[in-house]
């Protein structure tokens, strides 16, 4: 591995190791190299992300359609429309007045659509197959297993619901219930922050393998032997 | 509507809202009403998709959707007539809303738990103003079309309030430019209403970085240096949860976080000193502000809820008791035309 590198995959290989330590650094205290690697960081990204949009979305969705077809595509001129409004915040500049208050005609397009079209796909992805699914598990259920696993769904479904119910106070037969519920959300928790762990040490180790393969063995060794 | 939308009073706001989403309504409606047809039979797969996916994880008959495909294709026109029963439980729900956002408007008390997590954002801004030091609100990673972030940002607005009272400082970096203009909207709006504009800054609400690494990194640096008081986190997080919570920690900041993020969410409670788990982000708004319109929604969703608990009982009733009467109506209300 070690013939085939160039000084330019030298070079990003030692900007990698060093960008990787600067940053790990941080576990010791804050200091002047990360603060260094977390400015250019953050600079580098606000540039890609306005670059990525430009081309994912300005050019593809907007500019090429219309231009290409603006008899089918004058639709476009409406959120493009909303989309310069947000510009307006910009104002008052020079001779243009402050009309920052238009603004606010995309952002309430933006999230009124979004309570609207969640509504609807929370309803139909997930708050109807799960309800269908708790009852007819137990039609289902072809041996005492499954219908033990059926009488669980059932059970966690509803404490868990009782105990996310606002209405009533968490006592007596409701408060025992939600007891319930939130021992089965907190078995759910363990499990999913014993699988999220694995997948954060998985990450640990990738940058572990690439220090010591990639830079410490492949490019010191190259460069030293 | 040019005058409503300078206007700022809830009222008003709350009717150029309608207004602006009655002309969409209409716009497609009666401009791209056709197409829009055509798109929603001609993208059938999308939700087919998503059910596939479900009935592959709950175990519903796979095979009955490739026929609901076909005939959903060829069914044409702005209404889909097998998704009848998410019209009627749109209608149920909306109507539960509308009922109680009525009754609180008339001044009925309506009653509300308490989410100890909530009551604790008083006391932890509180502290951060005997302590003399900042506030930093987090309104999740995610873009504003996340119903989490819009979650956030609602909570923010309610958290800018109390600290416009204290004149604490606050500080609110953001990932995306809508959700930096919402937030700053959001800020200015509540220091307006408690009569502090004088005190709004304008950096309150800093757009930090389009990578969630970078944007950790720099909050990261910055809750180091700046040591706030107290660290709220409040919508969409993935990854850098356990990140911001830890470092929050070391900075010995009272930390409150909530977040819909099953992931995420035992990052959260096992760092942080409150968290609202799922839902109780949703309602934090409500219960923050005591506002009717939120309150109503609030005790729909509880009557949703509390409808739904019924109606699971009464599916398991009639699959095990009466499956040829009481289960096949249930189970095709559920089920619309899938897997019938």
């Amino acid at each position: 591995m070690s013939e085939s590198l160039t000084l330019g995959s030298h070079l990003t290989i030692w900007i990698e190791a060093f960008v990787t330590l600067a940053l790990f650094s941080f576990l010791y205290k804050d200091n002047p190299i990360y603060k260094f690697i977390e400015h250019v960081f953050a600079g580098l990204s606000a540039g890609y992300y306005a670059g990525l949009i430009g081309q994912s979305v300005i050019y593809p969705q907007l500019l090429d359609p219309l231009y290409s077809d603006f008899g089918g595509n004058w639709i476009l001129l409406i959120p493009f429309g909303f989309g310069m409004m947000m510009l307006t915040r910009l104002t008052p500049i020079g001779p243009i007045p402050d009309l920052s208050w238009m603004s606010r005609w995309g952002l309430a397009i933006t999230i009124g659509s979004t309570a609207g079209i969640f509504l609807i796909s929370q309803l139909h992805g997930l708050v109807m197959p799960q309800t269908l699914d708790t009852f007819a598990s137990f039609g289902r259920a072809g041996n005492t297993v499954e219908f033990a696993m059926a009488i669980l769904t059932l059970v966690g479904v509803i404490s868990t619901l009782v105990y996310f119910y606002f209405s009533k106070e968490h006592v007596g037969v409701i408060g025992r219930v939600a007891k319930v519920g939130i021992w089965f959300i907190m078995v759910a928790f363990g499990a999913q922050f014993g699988y999220t762990v694995m997948g954060r040490v998985s990450l640990l180790i990738g940058r572990m393998t690439f220090l010591i393969d990639k830079w410490i063995v492949g490019s010191m060794g190259s460069m030293f032997n | 509507m040019i005058k409503l939308a300078r206007n700022n009073s809830a009222a008003s706001r709350s009717l150029f809202a309608i207004c602006l989403l009655a002309v969409g309504l209409c716009l497609v409606l009666f401009v791209g009403g056709e197409s829009l047809a055509q798109d929603a039979v001609d993208t059938s797969f999308v939700d087919s998709a998503v059910l596939d996916s479900v009935a592959g994880d709950t175990g519903l008959a796979a095979a009955a959707t490739e026929s609901d495909k076909s005939e959903e294709k060829s069914s044409g026109g702005l209404f889909l007539a097998q998704r009848w029963n998410a019209l009627v439980l749109v209608l149920f729900f909306s109507g539960a809303i509308i009922f109680y956002t009525q009754r609180a408007k008339v001044g009925k008390s309506l009653f509300i738990r308490k989410i100890p997590g909530l009551e604790a954002i008083e006391d932890a801004v509180g502290r951060a103003t005997e302590m003399g030091r900042t506030v930093l609100f987090i309104p999740g990673i995610q873009e504003l079309d996340d119903i989490q972030t819009i979650a956030g940002v609602t909570i923010l607005g309610r958290i800018a309030k109390i600290t416009a009272e204290y004149e604490t400082p606050l500080m609110v970096p953001v990932r995306y430019p809508l959700v930096f203009a919402g937030a700053q909207e959001t800020v200015k709006q509540s220091y307006m209403e408690v009569g502090k504009s004088d005190s709004y800054q304008e950096d309150t609400v800093r757009y930090v970085a389009g990578e969630q690494f970078a944007f950790t990194a720099h909050v990261n640096g910055w809750m180091m240096r700046e040591k706030p008081a107290a660290n709220i986190y409040m919508g969409g997080f993935y990854a850098e949860s356990l990140l911001l919570a830890e470092n929050g920690f070391a900075a010995g900041a009272i930390q409150i976080a909530g977040t819909a993020e099953t992931a995420q969410l035992p990052f959260f409670i096992v760092s942080c000193d409150y968290t609202l788990i799922g839902e109780e982000l949703y309602a934090a708004s409500a219960y923050l502000s005591h506002e009717p319109l939120l309150l109503g929604g609030l005790k729909g969703q509880d009557l949703f809820k509390a409808t739904l608990i019924a109606m699971i009982l009464l599916g398991v009733i009639g699959v095990l008791v009466f499956p040829e009467t009481l289960g096949k109506w249930i189970t095709a209300l559920w089920n619309g035309k899938y897997g019938s």
